[in-house]
């Protein structure tokens, strides 16, 4: 568990310098991506189920990203997206279509259905920790040409 | 103001954010706050990833144009140094030239070198490798898969290859190194290594952007997205697939 939050956080070091961060925002990313993989682990050990450790992780992702960007004053992105790297998928979607590519399409479409499941939810954790950071830090600003959010 | 300059302009913002991989959400609001600053009205922006329309109206005359976006990449620094120029524009608009020409600075800005992505890369398959399992001695190696994976990346990118084939070659390579590793002794845990050196080319990000952009209402964006992580997955695994089962039948077992 240490070995998996620790090597998250120094793989984030590295996917932010990969993504172009800016070299004084690259530790405050990894620190994003070791949060996010600490309460993944802490939920799991704490025995709740894959996906809502996975939605946590996310949830505490964006709201860390969302402090984070007014406090350094830059974009959401900046963090956010490195950070959640170690969390998302990849390997899911992986085994779904090497599952299809060996044609056992049992197991593809196990990982297929967890795999989307997995990205869904965590888009709903960045989702709600967006709009409500808009509800708090723009209470008044009538929004023009905002989206159906 | 010119308004054709202002066309130029709000179209060059929403393309430097588009191909650095930008949301849509965020590049349709950069636009409308760039023409929004410069006194337009119905300034509105239509954006997909593969492309944009964006139109506003001037003294009685509609301006429109149309981009079509081809290669994007993920540069997290341009979108920031876009998005402080938008701002910087909404509180106090600045002559349109100079707005331009800090774009045009912003689309040469130069991150880390490519020999420091392909050392990050080594980095980021290592520690995936440790995520997934892995052995100390198994991410030692899986650094050196991870930075030619990253160089094998780079090339393709340069002669512009088709994203499919770079991606499938790229697979290819990582998994022949990985057997090979594996046949030497020197890797134990095969399955960490090749999945900690495939995140480098895993599209968990990008479906997870497309869940994002569909939640968000960009129905169109999210689908788009997803058929391109879908077909990145086809060609990792077919890449890794092919190899492995070749391997298989002229190595015997692994």
């Amino acid at each position: 568990m240490m070995v998996k939050i620790i090597s998250a956080l120094f793989a984030t070091i590295f996917i932010a310098i990969l993504f172009q961060v800016r070299r004084e925002h690259v530790l405050l990313t990894a620190l994003g991506g070791g949060l996010g993989s600490l309460i993944n682990e802490l939920a799991m050990a704490l025995g709740l189920s894959s996906f809502f450790a996975v939605f946590l992780a996310s949830i505490a992702i964006a709201a860390y990203s969302e402090i984070m960007a007014r406090v350094r004053k830059t974009t959401v992105t900046t963090f956010l997206i490195s950070a959640l790297f170690p969390l998302v998928p990849g390997a899911g979607m992986y085994y779904t279509m090497l599952g299809i590519v060996n044609n056992e399409l049992d197991q593809a479409l196990t990982m297929g259905v967890t795999t989307l499941s997995t990205a869904a939810l965590m888009a709903l954790g960045i989702l709600f920790v967006s709009t409500l950071a808009r509800l708090l830090f723009r209470p008044h600003t009538p929004q023009k040409h905002s989206g159906s959010l | 103001m010119i308004p054709e300059q202002l066309l130029k302009l709000s179209s060059r913002a929403g393309k430097l954010l588009l191909e650095n991989g930008a949301e849509i959400q965020r590049t349709e609001d950069t636009i409308c706050r760039l023409c929004e600053a410069y006194g337009v009205e119905e300034a509105s922006a239509f954006v997909i990833p593969t492309g944009m329309f964006l139109s506003f109206s001037y003294n009685g005359n509609t301006y429109s144009k149309i981009m079509r976006i081809r290669s994007s990449s993920l540069n997290l620094e341009r979108i920031n140094l876009v998005n402080e120029l938008s701002r910087r524009c909404e509180r106090q608009a600045p002559p349109i030239e100079e707005a331009l020409a800090e774009l045009e600075r912003i689309a040469e800005v130069q991150g880390y070198s490519r020999r420091t992505l392909r050392f990050a890369g080594g980095m980021i398959a290592a520690f995936f490798t440790l995520y997934f399992g892995g052995g100390l001695s198994d991410a030692f190696f899986t650094f050196f898969i991870g930075c030619l994976t990253q160089y094998s990346v780079q090339s393709f990118e340069l002669r512009q290859v088709n994203f499919i084939v770079k991606i499938t070659c790229t697979s290819v390579l990582l998994t022949f190194l990985a057997l090979i590793l594996q046949r030497l002794q020197l890797i134990h845990h095969l399955d960490s290594a090749i999945i900690g050196s495939l995140m480098l080319l895993v599209p968990g990000l990008a479906i997870t952007n497309a869940v994002r952009d569909s939640i968000g209402g960009d129905l169109l964006a999210g689908i788009i997205r997803a058929i391109e992580a879908c077909l990145i997955a086809v060609a990792i695994a077919l890449g890794a697939g092919v190899t492995m089962s070749i391997w298989l039948t002229l190595m015997g077992g692994a």
